[in-house]
């Protein structure tokens, strides 16, 4: 691929996903690109790029950006955050708080929101609390895995045993070993695809946390001051807006109070 | 074909009616709650769809539905919600809405509810 072509393809992931790919991605994005070249039997980048610009449905722009989207995630990741949740839930239910909602932005594969959802379903316990979490991703690739919810004894790993136990069933398909998430965890969690650099969000103002994890490092700052001024809108004051440890939003928005590292307050 | 978009939040307007030109729908009016909504469908049979919210203040668009229909007001009515569970749906569909819209929502899904009604509206 030459820088030619590169600028051009990175050009339109940009006005299409925000995502910013840096020259140091271009051995990535040849290597997740070629993948999807040989599916469609085009030997040439040049003549691919022609191919996604061309094709009329814009579903091939999708398959690109599904393509060069990274889906890195993993139940309990930074195991911290939904510590915090826990205590933030037990806070809003002691005020008299009846209705959670949250949201998972890059939900990739579901781990993510699973895991919130099984630290609300633990800290709501008897009491008559409902709460739902919608989940988001660019990419219908990852979603489809999500709402299969069925995950590789490797994947479910993180989960505590008497948890996992309790919200998976331990099923066989295909000879191989799955655990698949139970109706109390699918009913509570909603995929839909989003984008998060087209704005405004079709979304209303009535969430009580967010989960932005590991996904601003691939915008730039432009996209991210929108991204969190948007968050803003959305979030109920008192809502919690939760971002990866190597990321900060100081100085995108004033109505944010940092509470801990990576966990933010709107106020 | 005119449609109402009724929601109190201003910027949901205008994402609802942003999109809603963006498919060659022109002739748009607002509401910012449910009692605006009758008001202007009582007195107003242009109208042919109304995008309804779910949750606003002085009236919810659920009862908003009722009232239409106990007026014997025949406008569809799509229910934009984020409340996918099916029984908040079938309490929408029970209490007189056509259809649903799931918040966030793209321009292919209002698409596809506007294709749907303006398809009853010819027939």
């Amino acid at each position: 691929m030459n820088a030619d072509t590169f600028d051009k393809l990175r050009t339109l992931v940009y006005e299409k996903s925000g995502i910013t790919l840096g020259d140091n991605k271009q051995a990535l994005v040849r290597a997740r690109i070629a993948k999807r070249m040989r599916q469609l039997e085009i030997v040439d980048y040049d003549e691919y790029l022609h191919y996604v610009m061309k094709e009329p449905s814009g579903d091939e722009i999708q398959c690109m950006v599904d393509a060069i989207s990274t889906n890195v995630t993993s139940f309990y990741r930074e195991p911290a955050h939904f510590d915090f949740l826990r205590e933030a839930i037990t806070g809003w239910i002691e005020k008299g708080v009846r209705d959670l909602h949250f949201w998972s932005a890059a939900s990739s594969t579901g781990e993510e929101p699973y895991t919130m959802a099984i630290e609300t379903l633990e800290t709501i316990g008897r009491r008559p609390v409902t709460a739902k979490i919608l989940g988001t991703d660019i990419s219908r690739r990852v979603l489809e895995t999500a709402q299969r919810a069925e995950y590789t004894p490797g994947q479910i790993k993180p989960v505590p045993e008497h948890l996992r136990d309790f919200y998976f069933e331990r099923r066989k398909i295909k000879g191989e070993t799955r655990y698949a998430a139970r109706e109390a965890l699918r009913a509570m969690v909603v995929f839909r695809q989003f984008n998060l650099s087209a704005f405004p969000y079709p979304l209303s103002s009535t969430l009580d946390a967010i989960f932005c994890r590991n996904v601003m490092i691939y915008f730039d700052r432009i996209v991210r001051t929108s991204m969190v001024h948007e968050f803003q809108r959305l979030l109920k004051k008192g809502g919690y807006l939760f971002v990866g440890h190597a990321e900060s939003i100081t100085g995108l928005s004033d109505s944010f109070m940092c509470i801990k590292p990576s966990v933010y307050k709107r106020v | 074909m005119q449609v109402l978009v009724v929601d109190d939040s201003q910027i949901m307007r205008k994402i609802i009616m942003g999109a809603l030109k963006k498919l060659g729908v022109n002739d748009i009016m607002e509401a910012s709650n449910g009692q605006e909504a009758i008001d202007i469908v009582s007195n107003d049979n242009t109208v042919g769809l109304v995008l309804m919210d779910w949750n606003m203040p002085v009236m919810t668009g659920i009862e908003a539905v009722r009232k239409i229909r106990a007026g014997s007001i025949k406008t569809p009515v799509v229910m934009v919600t984020t409340e996918a569970e099916k029984e908040k749906v079938m309490e929408a569909i029970k209490s007189g809405a056509n259809d649903y819209l799931i918040k966030p929502f793209n321009h292919k899904d209002i698409q596809g509810k506007l294709e749907k009604f303006l398809q009853c509206a010819e027939k």
